[in-house]
């Protein structure tokens, strides 16, 4: 399992990449953590390669006017240590991203990559999806914003043309007061069976409104609006009964690990522990 | 095209030229001779190729060499020597942390990484940290046995209520 051949450049700027991009075949590299694996199994084979971990626009971190603004090629580990107790809802994004890889993965792997890889069972997607983020993309047209929503297309697909770049990630930081999330993996670290992440504006008797994202489940991340409606206005317990008794819209994915039905079950058991979860944090003061 | 790079490996200044597809783990293993980092899935899978990189463990297969250019790598050599073990190592001795050995560089440098970071470790959170490295002999309760032993020797270790290790 070796890399075919390719050509290396580390770009120092935007522009500098996105002129790059312009050539046929071309990757861009942050943390490598999933492309080069790919290359290595030689699924991708790219003619150049553009290092963005120099680029110190794409390195950059800032919590503003309600919104977290994170540079593409920021690592987990480096997102993880800046999510201090100032940053609203911090944990939400410590608690994600412990189930990303392993520490050795974290350290390199960054923000943009998982997005742009747009595994469907990664986290960071279905993450952005339930917070509406935006994505600012730089390409040879100029730059554009993308809603998450519209984002990710299919497995490892995103809306992206060849020759743009993902420069940073917008996350709004409000309109919710509590969260949770819960992932089933075989070990600490795998990649998902069924994970659920929910934010919520609810107390400690009903949830006023949630917003519901599953990942592993289907090509791309889910936002349950179904779900979501049912459970609106409703009290906690009713709200979780109504997860129990919900059927989802399509077929899920079924593959070795996990028929179809399975992973609705555990797809299930997911949103119930996550909204537990959400429950249980509105009796903890999180709300802000 | 071969790149020039410049990196700090154990302290030592190396100077070599690579072909970008070349990973750190090859350059260490082919050209520097430091072939104690060992490759097993050279896929991120197995964690067997853990370095440290600037006192972070990395995934050696999961970095081109030409992007460690500047950098300061840590690797399993740096360590000790036999006859000169560092307490790391001795502990796995001791404890009886390693069968076959294929997956003990990773693991040593694991838990190293472990031991340098400002908090106290219990079992529960050193067995899901050493989640990302595969061993196909031991059943791990001999490496976190003897990650126990070096983490408490440094004062980094908070026993579990039950006792476990």
């Amino acid at each position: 399992v070796k890399s075919a051949a390719f050509d290396f450049v580390r770009a120092t700027s935007i522009d500098d990449v996105v002129r790059l991009l312009a050539t046929e075949d071309a990757r861009v590299i942050a943390g490598g953590q999933s492309l080069l694996p790919v290359m290595a199994m030689r699924l991708g084979f790219p003619s150049l390669v553009v290092d963005v971990n120099s680029v110190a626009a794409m390195k950059t971190l800032a919590v503003e006017a309600g919104r977290l603004s994170c540079g593409a090629a920021v690592t987990q580990t480096a997102f993880y240590q800046a999510m201090t107790e100032h940053v609203p809802h911090a944990e939400l994004f410590r608690a994600l991203i412990s189930h990303i890889g392993h520490d050795a993965i974290r350290n390199r792997g960054t923000i943009g990559g998982s997005i742009c890889h747009a595994d469907s069972s990664a986290e960071w997607p279905a993450l952005v999806l339930v917070l509406g983020a935006e994505m600012q993309v730089a390409g040879p047209a100029g730059e554009r914003v993308i809603p998450a929503e519209e984002f990710f297309v299919g497995p490892f697909m995103t809306v992206l043309e060849p020759g743009e770049l993902l420069t940073h990630v917008h996350i709004p930081l409000t309109g919710f007061t509590t969260w949770g999330f819960y992932e089933v993996a075989r070990r600490a670290g795998d990649f998902a069976l069924a994970g659920c992440v929910v934010v919520a504006d609810a107390d400690r008797e009903s949830v006023n409104e949630a917003r519901v994202a599953l990942f592993g489940c289907a090509g791309v991340p889910l936002r349950l609006r179904e779900l979501e409606d049912l459970v609106a206005g409703r009290s906690w317990p009713d709200a979780l009964q109504a997860v129990r008794e919900f059927r989802f819209e399509h077929e899920l994915a079924g593959d070795l690990h996990a028929s179809s039905e399975a992973r609705a079950h555990l797809a299930r058991g997911a949103i119930r522990r996550a909204l537990t979860s959400a429950r249980d944090r509105t009796d903890q003061g999180e709300q802000r | 095209m071969t790149h020039e790079i410049e990196l700090v490996v154990n302290g030592n200044q190396e100077q070599l030229s690579v072909e970008p597809r070349v990973t750190l783990a090859d350059a260490l293993r082919g050209q520097l001779g430091l072939t104690g980092t060992h490759l097993g899935c050279e896929q991120g899978g197995c964690g067997a190729c853990t370095v440290l990189l600037s006192g972070r463990p990395v995934r050696s297969c999961l970095m081109l060499a030409v992007q460690a250019d500047g950098d300061d790598i840590e690797t399993i050599e740096g360590l000790g020597r036999v006859g000169a073990s560092h307490p790391l190592q001795e502990a796995f001795l001791q404890q009886r942390g390693f069968q076959c050995g294929f997956c003990t560089p990773g693991m040593v440098m694991t838990v190293l990484a472990c031991a340098r970071e400002d908090r106290n470790w219990d079992e529960p959170e050193l067995r899901e940290h050493l989640a990302g490295n595969i061993c196909r002999c031991t059943g791990y309760d001999s490496i976190v046995a003897s990650a126990a032993e070096y983490l408490r020797a440094q004062g980094k270790w908070t026993d579990s209520p039950e006792g476990t290790s």
